[in-house]
C-alpha cells in the first residue's frame, strides 16, 4: 500500500501532505474552537486574499520568472479603488478602473521581462518600488476610509453561508487549473520554465506567454486588493507588501520549484493553507503575530533546503547507479 | 623529445546518467611533446580534457600519474598547481576585465592582487606570443581571434608543464595559425608539453610528435606520427565501424522549392545563394565557425538576414521568426538537443506534439489527452523510439532516441523542408546509421532536407549535393556521388588558397 | 583622461553636480553645513550597507535581507548597551561584527552549500531574522542609549564621525575588491561563473564570504544606526534592502554581476540622500521618493540591458573576411 502510494505521489507531495496533517493536528489538541465551522471559514476567509495573489505567482514562477512588484500592484489597485469609490465612482466603472491598473503593471513587467530581456528578478524590484511610489503618490500616504458600503460586500458578504471570497478563491483556483493543466497555454507554460529557447525553437511565442503570465498575476493581485479593502473598509498603498513573502514561501512549499519549469495550483492552496492555520492557531491560542514571521521564513529555508538536499542525493545515487 | 613520461593515465572511465563517455581510457604524454588527441565528435576528447584539468573527477578505479606519481585531481586549481593550463573551446575568459587581468587571475600571493605584477606578468605573456595588444583593454572588447590569444598567454603565463589546446585555431585567420605554430615550437623548446586537440589532420601531422585517437570514448590507439599518414589515421579514427553505409547512390531530388538569393547578415554571412529541391538531401560543411549554422538559421527566423531575398516555390517570403518559419512548412532541429532541442524534464509525449498542441483540441478548447497520445505512439512506431514509453521523460532516453524524439518533433508538424544541424553528434554509430536511413526515406517521400554536419563520413554517405561554407561565405558546391572529396576538404581548410 | 570620462561613475557623478546645483538655486539653505551634513550623517547606515550589497551584486547575487540583518544586530546591541555592564566601545564593536558575521555567514552557507537561488535564501533569512528580534522585544523600542554609546556617533569638531566611519569602511572595501585574490574572485564569478571555476577560483567558497562580508557590513550598520539615533525601533528599517540595492545600481554596480565599484556606490548612496533631501527642499511631499527610486532603477536597468543587447547582437559570431 505504501509502497503503491510512493510511485503515485513525489516526495514533495508527500512532504506537504505530511505538514499539512501535522499542522492540522496541532491545531484540533491545541484548541477545541479550531474545528468550528466558524473557524474554519474565517480561515478561509482570512487566506483568500492570500490565496489568490500566490495563485498568480505560482504562474509567474512556472515560467522561471518573479514576481516582487505583486504585493505592490495589490497596494495600487486597492488605492486606486479606493479613491475611485470615495470620488463617488460607480461599482462597475471602479473595478474597470482598478483591473485596467492591473493589466498596464502585468504589461510593463511582462515587456521589461520579455521584450527588454531584463532578468525578472530586477525588473519586478525596479517595478515594486515603481508601483508603491505611485500608490504611495496617489493616496499622498494616507489611508484612504469612508469607503462606500455597497462595495463592502466584495469581501464581507456570504453566499449560503460561505463567504464570498472563499468562492472566489475557488473559482480561480479551478479556472487557473484547468489552464495549467488542460489547456495548450498551460503546456506552454511548463515548457518555457523547462527550457525557453526550446520552446522558442518550437514555435511557442515566448514573449506572448511571459507577457499573458504577468498580466493574469496582475490581475489576481488587483482582486486581492479589492477583496481586501472590501473587508477592511479602508485602502493603504502598503496593503500587500507583507504578502510577498508568504506567498513566495506558499508556492515553493507547494512543491513549484523556484526555477520553474513543474508545481501547480494546488500545492500552492495547501501551501498558503498550512500558513493560514499557522497564523490561526497562534490566534486561537495568543501568541504574538510575530512568531508568525518567524514561522513563515524557517519554513521557507527548511522547505528549500530540504527539497535542495533530496535533489543532490537524488541525482548522486542516478550517477552512480548507471 | 627526451621520452620521459609526465603525464599517464590509465583505466579511465567517466560515466554520466544514461551515457558511458569514456571507456578505460589510457593517455600518457612526455615532457616537450606535442601530442595530438583525435577522435570524432562524441568521441570523447572533451571529457577527457576536463578530466586532466580537474572540472571533473573520473570513475572510481581510473587511475592519473604525475611523473610517476599517482595524483587526484578533485578540482582545477590542483591541476593548475600541478602546471596542468587547458584552454577551453568557448576560452573561458571574463568579458568584464581587462586583457592584463584575465591574464593574472588565479595568482595569489597572501591573497592581495599586485596590479604592477599583474600588468607586468600580462606584457610579458603577450610578448612571448610575438604580439602587441594593450594590456589595459578590456577583453570585451576584443575581437575573438584576440581573446583566442589572450587565452594562449593566460595559459603560458603560469609554469606551465602541460598545455591543452582544445581547437585552438577554429577560429583563427590563416596568419594566426602560423603564428600559433611558432608559438608551440618555442613552448616545445622550453620542454612544454602540448596535448593538442583538432578535427583538421593537416594541422596535426604539422605540429604533433605523438597522437592519441579516440572512438565512442574508446582508446584506439597511439602512435607517432613519423608511422602514419592521412589515410591510416582516418582509418584508426573512422576505425572498426567503418565508413556509413554510401545512401546518396539514389537521388529523389526533384522540383524546385526553396531559392535563396544572395543573403547576407553582418558578421554572420555574406552573399549566401542556392536551391534547394523536393527530395534533396544538400549538406552544409566547413570548418567549424564558418557560418554554416548562422546561414540554415536564417531560414528558420532564428538569424534573419539584413538583405537578399528567399523564394518558396517560386513565391518570395519573409521569415522574420520562429512563427513564420513554421507557417511556410520548415523545420529546425538545433545541434543541442538539451538546450535547444528538447524540453528534457517533460514526456516524450508531451515534446513530440509540443509544436502542434494547438491542432489537437476537443471541441471545447481543451487538450486532448487521446489524440496526443495517438500522435505521439503513431511517430514512435515509425521512428522506432525505443523503449516506447511516450511517458517517459526525455532526459530519461539515451542520446539516439532523444535524436529521433527531436525528429519525431518536427515531423508531426508535416514539414515540406527540414533542416538539421548536426543529425548524429553524440549518438551512438547504430542510431547514427538508423537516422540516417530514416533521412533518406523522409526525402524519399518527398521532403526537401538540409543538413549541417562536420563530419565528412556522413556527408560523402547521405547527402547528394554539399555546400562547403569558410568565414561566411560559399566557397564551393558539389555533387557527393561525383565531386572529389579532397578538393572539397581542402577548400573548407584552406578556402582554395 | 579619457578613462575617466569614460567611466559610469564620472556620469553619475555630474548628474549628481547638477543635481546639487539646482537644489542650491531653489533653497540656499541647501548647500548650508547643517544641511549637507544631516544629508550625509542620515544617509551612512544605508551606506554601509549598500557597500556589502555592492560585494554580493557583483557576484551576480542579491541579498534582500540587509535591512533584517542590521535591525537585528542594532537590536542585541541596544539592548547590551543598555543591560551589559561589560558595554564598552571595543566590546560593542566587537558584538556587531560577530552578529553581522554569523547572519551574514548563515546566508552565505546556504547559498553555497545548497546552490539555492539567493533571493530565496535571504527572503526566508530576513523574516527569520526580523522574527527573532520582534519575538524578543515583542514589537517594543529601546530606548535612552546611554550617552557614551551616541556619543561614537557625534560630531567631533564640524566632523561627523559617522561619516569618517563610512569613508574608512569604503576605502578598505575598495581595497578588498581591488587588491585581494577574494576580491577579484567576486568579479570573475559575477563575469563569468564557468570561467572562474576553471580559473581554480573556489566558487563556493567566495560566494560564502562575499554574503559574509555583506552581513558584517550590515552588523557595524546596526551599531551605526543605534548611536546615531539614540534609539532602536526592532521593526524599523524595513524595505531599506531596496534603497541600497538602488543605491549600488545607480552608482554603476551591473545587477547582472560583473562589475561596481565601491566609489560608484558611494556617489549612488549620496544621490539617493540628496534626492530625498531634494525633495523637501523642493516641498515635494516625501512620498514621492519611491516613485522617484523606482524609475531611476528602472530607467537606468533597462538602459544597461538595452545596451548589453545591442553590444551583443553587434558582436561577430564569425571571422569573416
Amino acid at each position: 500500500m505504501i509502497e503503491k502510494l510512493k510511485t503515485k505521489l513525489t516526495l514533495n507531495e508527500i512532504v506537504l501532505s505530511g505538514a499539512f496533517l501535522f499542522i492540522f493536528l496541532i491545531g484540533i489538541f491545541s484548541n477545541e474552537n479550531f474545528l468550528s465551522i466558524r473557524n474554519i471559514l474565517s480561515l478561509f476567509q482570512q487566506m483568500s486574499e492570500m490565496g489568490i495573489m500566490a495563485m498568480g505567482l505560482t504562474l509567474v514562477i512556472i515560467t522561471g520568472g518573479m514576481d516582487l512588484s505583486s504585493g505592490t500592484t495589490m497596494g495600487l489597485c486597492a488605492v486606486v479603488s479606493g479613491l475611485c469609490l470615495t470620488h463617488g465612482i460607480g461599482l462597475a466603472l471602479t473595478f474597470a478602473i482598478s483591473l485596467s491598473v492591473a493589466v498596464l503593471c502585468g504589461i510593463l513587467n511582462g515587456v521589461l521581462i520579455a521584450v527588454v530581456k531584463i532578468p525578472p528578478m530586477i525588473a519586478t524590484l525596479g517595478t515594486q518600488m515603481f508601483f508603491n511610489g505611485i500608490a504611495l503618490a496617489l493616496s499622498q500616504g494616507n489611508s484612504i476610509s469612508g469607503i462606500p458600503e455597497k462595495f463592502y460586500f466584495l469581501g464581507q458578504a456570504k453566499v449560503a453561508g460561505v463567504p464570498l471570497q472563499m468562492i472566489l478563491l475557488f473559482a480561480f483556483a479551478a479556472i487557473l487549473f484547468i489552464i495549467l493543466k488542460k489547456k495548450v497555454i498551460g503546456q506552454q507554460i511548463y515548457s518555457i520554465g523547462n527550457n525557453s529557447k526550446a520552446s522558442l525553437y518550437s514555435g511557442i511565442r515566448t514573449t506572448r506567454v511571459i507577457l499573458f503570465v504577468y498580466i493574469v498575476c496582475s490581475v489576481l493581485c488587483c482582486f486581492a486588493g479589492n477583496i481586501q479593502v472590501s473587508r477592511v473598509a479602508t485602502a493603504r498603498a502598503d496593503m500587500g507588501t507583507s504578502f510577498l513573502m508568504i506567498c513566495i514561501s506558499a508556492v515553493v512549499l507547494g512543491g513549484t520549484s523556484i526555477d520553474g519549469g513543474n508545481g501547480g495550483i494546488t500545492g500552492t492552496v495547501v501551501g498558503i493553507l498550512i500558513f493560514a492555520m499557522i497564523g490561526n492557531i497562534m490566534n486561537l491560542v495568543g501568541i504574538s503575530p510575530f512568531w508568525q514571521q518567524l514561522a513563515t521564513g524557517s519554513i521557507l529555508v527548511l522547505v528549500v533546503v530540504f527539497n535542495k538536499t533530496i535533489e543532490m542525493q537524488k541525482y548522486k545515487i542516478k550517477s552512480r547507479k548507471v | 623529445m627526451s621520452g620521459k613520461s609526465f603525464l599517464k593515465m590509465e583505466n579511465v572511465s567517466m560515466t554520466f546518467p544514461g551515457i558511458k563517455a569514456l571507456d578505460d581510457v589510457r593517455l600518457e604524454i612526455f615532457e616537450g611533446e606535442v601530442h595530438a588527441l583525435m577522435g570524432e565528435n562524441g568521441a570523447g576528447k572533451s571529457t577527457l580534457i576536463k578530466i586532466i584539468s580537474g572540472v571533473q573527477q573520473p570513475d572510481e578505479g581510473s587511475k592519473i600519474f604525475l611523473d610517476n606519481v599517482e595524483v587526484r585531481f578533485s578540482n582545477v586549481g590542483d591541476s593548475i598547481k600541478h602546471g596542468i593550463n587547458a584552454i577551453q573551446q568557448d576560452l573561458s575568459l571574463f568579458p568584464n576585465m581587462s586583457v592584463a587581468e584575465n591574464i593574472y587571475l588565479g595568482r595569489s600571493k597572501n591573497g592581495r592582487v599586485d596590479w604592477k605584477e599583474c600588468t607586468r606578468i600580462a606584457e610579458e605573456a603577450i610578448a612571448v606570443l610575438g604580439i602587441s595588444m594593450n594590456v589595459q583593454e578590456q577583453l570585451g572588447n576584443l575581437s575573438m581571434a584576440k581573446q583566442q590569444m589572450v587565452a594562449i598567454a593566460r595559459a603560458i603565463s603560469f609554469e606551465s608543464r602541460l598545455l591543452i589546446m582544445d581547437e585552438p585555431t577554429a577560429t583563427l585567420s590563416f596568419s594566426e595559425v602560423k603564428m600559433l605554430y611558432s608559438i608551440i615550437e618555442k613552448l616545445k623548446k622550453q620542454n612544454i608539453a602540448i596535448l593538442f586537440i583538432s578535427h583538421k589532420l593537416n594541422e596535426v601531422f604539422k605540429v604533433s610528435d605523438r597522437v592519441t585517437v579516440l572512438k565512442d570514448g574508446k582508446y584506439v590507439g597511439c602512435r607517432n606520427i613519423a608511422e602514419l599518414d592521412e589515410n591510416k589515421l582516418v582509418q584508426m579514427m573512422v576505425g572498426r565501424s567503418v565508413a556509413y553505409a554510401s545512401l546518396n547512390q539514389v537521388s529523389y531530388a526533384g522540383e524546385k522549392i526553396l531559392e535563396v538569393n544572395d543573403i547576407s547578415k553582418k558578421g554572420n554571412y555574406k552573399s549566401i545563394s542556392f536551391d534547394l529541391h523536393k527530395g534533396e538531401i544538400l549538406a552544409f560543411t566547413g570548418l567549424v565557425g564558418a557560418g554554416r549554422s548562422e546561414t540554415v538559421k536564417a531560414l528558420f527566423g532564428l538569424n534573419p538576414p539584413d538583405s537578399g531575398e528567399i523564394y518558396l516555390k517560386g513565391k518570395k517570403i519573409e521569415i522574420k521568426n520562429v512563427s513564420q518559419a513554421i507557417k511556410n512548412k520548415i523545420a529546425f532541429i538545433p545541434e543541442n538537443r538539451h538546450e535547444e532541442g528538447l524540453v528534457l524534464a517533460m514526456t516524450m509525449k508531451d515534446n513530440i506534439t509540443l509544436p502542434i498542441l494547438k491542432r489537437l483540441m476537443t471541441s471545447l478548447q481543451f487538450i486532448n489527452r487521446r489524440s496526443v497520445n495517438e500522435e505521439t505512439e503513431n511517430y514512435v512506431k515509425k521512428l522506432n523510439i525505443k523503449p516506447p514509453q511516450i511517458n517517459k521523460l526525455a532526459g530519461n532516453f539515451s542520446g539516439g532516441n532523444q535524436q529521433k524524439i527531436a525528429v519525431a518533433k518536427w515531423l508531426i508538424t508535416d514539414p515540406e523542408i527540414l533542416i538539421i544541424d548536426e543529425p548524429t553528434h553524440g549518438v551512438d554509430i547504430a542510431s547514427k546509421t538508423e537516422i540516417h536511413r530514416l533521412l533518406k526515406d523522409l526525402a524519399k517521400e518527398g521532403m526537401a532536407i538540409i543538413m549541417v554536419s562536420s563530419e565528412w563520413q556522413e556527408v560523402f554517405a547521405l547527402s547528394d549535393r554539399v555546400i562547403v561554407m569558410r568565414h561566411g561565405r560559399i566557397v564551393h558546391e558539389d555533387n557527393t556521388a561525383t565531386g572529389d572529396q579532397n578538393l572539397m576538404m581542402e577548400k573548407a581548410i584552406l578556402g582554395g588558397k | 583622461m579619457k578613462k575617466i570620462l569614460e567611466r559610469r561613475e564620472t556620469g553619475v557623478f555630474l548628474i549628481l553636480a547638477i543635481l546639487c546645483f539646482m537644489l542650491s538655486i531653489i533653497s540656499p539653505a541647501f548647500l548650508s553645513y547643517t544641511n549637507i551634513k544631516n544629508v550625509l550623517v542620515n544617509n551612512v547606515p544605508l551606506g554601509i550597507m549598500a557597500g556589502g550589497m555592492t560585494f554580493v551584486l557583483i557576484t551576480a547575487g542579491i541579498d534582500t535581507s540587509v535591512a533584517s540583518q542590521m535591525m537585528f544586530s542594532a537590536t542585541w546591541i541596544s539592548i547590551f548597551v543598555t543591560k551589559s555592564p561589560l558595554a564598552n566601545p571595543v566590546t560593542v564593536l566587537l558584538l556587531a561584527a560577530v552578529i553581522g558575521l554569523c547572519t551574514g555567514a548563515v546566508n552565505g552557507f546556504l547559498i553555497s552549500k545548497f546552490s539555492i537561488a539567493p533571493i530565496i535564501v535571504t527572503l526566508g533569512t530576513a523574516s527569520i531574522y526580523r522574527g527573532i528580534i520582534l519575538v524578543y522585544t515583542n514589537g517594543t523600542w529601546i530606548m535612552n542609549l546611554p550617552d557614551w554609546f551616541t556619543n561614537l556617533c557625534r560630531t567631533w569638531n564640524m566632523i561627523p564621525l559617522p561619516v569618517v566611519y563610512t569613508i574608512l569602511i569604503f576605502v578598505i572595501s575598495a581595497y578588498i575588491l581591488k587588491r585581494t585574490y577574494f576580491g577579484r574572485s567576486v568579479y570573475a564569478i559575477g563575469g563569468n561563473r564557468n570561467a572562474a571555476k576553471y580559473a581554480g577560483v573556489n566558487i563556493g567558497k567566495t560566494i560564502f564570504l562575499t554574503y559574509t562580508y555583506c552581513g558584517l557590513m550590515c552588523g557595524i550598520a546596526g551599531l551605526v544606526i543605534d548611536s546615531i539615533l539614540g534609539n532602536c525601533q526592532p521593526s524599523g528599517s524595513t524595505g531599506w534592502e531596496m534603497n541600497a540595492i538602488a543605491a549600488a545600481v545607480i552608482g554603476g554596480t551591473n545587477i547582472l554581476g560583473g562589475s561596481g565599484t565601491m566609489a560608484g556606490t558611494a556617489i549612488g548612496v549620496v544621490m539617493m540622500g540628496v534626492i530625498e533631501n531634494g525633495l523637501v527642499v523642493a516641498h515635494i511631499p516625501t512620498y514621492y521618493q519611491k516613485l522617484v527610486y523606482g524609475l531611476i532603477i528602472l530607467v537606468t536597468v533597462t538602459f544597461d540591458v538595452i545596451r548589453k543587447n545591442f553590444a551583443d547582437s553587434r558582436k561577430q559570431t564569425i571571422e569573416m573576411d
